[in-house]
């Protein structure tokens, strides 16, 4: 059953969870993981634009919502960036910075060591 | 909207921030159109939501983090939050401004439960096609110790039940257990001859015919779900009955006897052929019909899947 969000529409409570529901919530550090993830896979760097295409195919997220968080890890000295011409265009891009990685390394094992907990406890689930 | 104007009043909207964060922001905004393609403009544009809310997120995130530490000083923090709120009141009246209010409270008070501030930051993300962008804050302090971005977390521009986890394909709906389908049926007859007398009183008019309209669907939805098992279950016994009294019937008279098992046989076969139905009808017929109401008055209820 889902609770939390269907309290606003009450009659819902009884609805099973749908599969275009979302169903969890992201936090904003799980976030950062994911795009500093995404953008340490391409070696020169990627673009706002690509990047949000990429979190969007794990991450249900609006269009404009990234900028705060690319901004903010560039501010961090997780992410570098870099203008390139492109198309007759300044292209920004956004390349992880060593700072970075170690950030990205810590997220990688605070999330392993939180969802094995989680999935052992859905494990050991009797449903 | 047409993406010069969108930008044009994204420009105009962020007039107060320094020149260089403004700059900065344009031109993401700008870039991430130009990525997209004049094919994606029109659907990029319609997820941007209003310039108000993309200032929004950009002036959130600016006012947030350029505090010395990525803390919220006092004063710092009740400008941005209450910004919105004004914004809010001008547009869609007192409420908000409350609700605002209250989410800040709450979060000056220290709270630091997600799941707590979440509804609040749900609300907010609702509010926000009205101007107001009250989802900021919730996220502050939710993030473990040890992380030194706390204060930068808080200050980011959206609200929770923002990004959420995409439900892989192979997980599609669940199966829906007889009684969950039982209890929805029986929910059904109990609330709609509740709700719609209701609603009825109070709307007339138009409504009271629509809902007229639907009030009558649905006594024949319900009458025809009561008929189908009733007439299928006397179909059933009439055979039955027909088939044992034929057995008595054959040792008296033996034409009679045939007669009546021919016919209960008959009656049988055709109670099975309205089983088989009915398990069409309740098996499946029903439970679309009920899912699919469900998700139009959940639909109708969020009307627009809000993210920030």
């Amino acid at each position: 059953m889902k609770r939390m969000v269907d309290e606003e529409s009450g009659f819902v409570c009884l609805c099973m969870i749908r599969s275009e529901d979302m169903v969890f919530n992201t936090g904003a550090a799980l976030l950062d993981a994911v795009v500093l993830a995404i953008v340490s896979r391409e070696a020169e760097g990627t673009y706002g634009y690509k990047i949000t295409q990429d979190v969007r195919t794990v991450i249900e997220l609006s269009e404009s919502t990234l900028y705060p968080v690319l901004r903010r890890l560039q501010k961090d000295e997780c992410l570098e960036v870099y203008d390139q011409a492109f198309d007759g265009r300044n292209r920004r891009y956004y390349k992880i910075t060593e700072r970075g990685r170690v950030q990205l390394n810590l997220y990688r094992s605070e999330w392993g060591n939180y969802s094995q907990k989680i999935s052992r406890i859905f494990e050991e689930a009797r449903i | 909207m047409r993406r010069d104007k969108f930008m044009k009043e994204l420009e105009y909207l962020l007039q107060d921030i320094p020149d260089e964060d403004k700059a900065d922001a344009i031109a993401y905004y700008q870039d991430y159109l130009e990525e997209a393609g004049p094919e994606n403009e029109e659907k990029v544009i319609q997820d941007f939501g209003s310039p108000e809310r993309v200032a929004a997120i950009i002036r959130a995130d600016i006012y947030g983090t350029l505090e010395d530490g990525g803390e919220f000083t006092e004063k710092g923090y009740e400008d941005e939050r209450f910004k919105e709120p004004k914004l809010g009141l001008v547009r869609s009246g007192e409420g908000q401004k409350s609700q605002s209010e209250q989410q800040v409270k709450e979060e000056r008070k220290g709270n630091s439960y997600a799941a707590g501030n979440d509804r609040q930051g749900t609300y907010g993300a609702g509010n926000d096609r009205q101007g107001t962008y009250g989802a900021g804050n919730n996220r502050q302090g939710a993030y473990g110790a040890g992380n030194n971005r706390q204060g930068a977390y808080g200050a980011g521009g959206y609200g929770s039940g923002i990004f959420t986890e995409k439900t892989p394909p192979g997980h599609e709906r669940r199966r829906w257990e007889w009684w969950q389908i039982l209890g929805m049926i029986i929910l059904g007859c109990c609330v709609v001859p509740v709700v719609i007398p209701l609603v009825f009183g109070i709307g007339g008019g138009a409504v009271g015919l629509l809902v007229g309209l639907i009030g009558l669907l649905a006594g024949v939805l319900v009458a025809l779900s009561i008929g189908l098992a009733a007439v299928t279950f006397a179909l059933l016994l009439a055979g039955v009955i027909l088939v044992i009294v034929s057995f008595g019937q054959i040792s008296i008279n033996l034409i009679h006897g045939i007669l009546c098992l021919g016919t209960g046989v008959g009656i049988l076969g055709l109670g099975m052929l309205f089983l088989a139905l009915c398990g069409l009808y309740y098996g499946m017929f029903l439970p679309w019909l009920v899912k699919s109401m469900i998700n139009g008055i959940s639909r109708l209820i969020h009307r627009k899947e809000v993210s920030v």
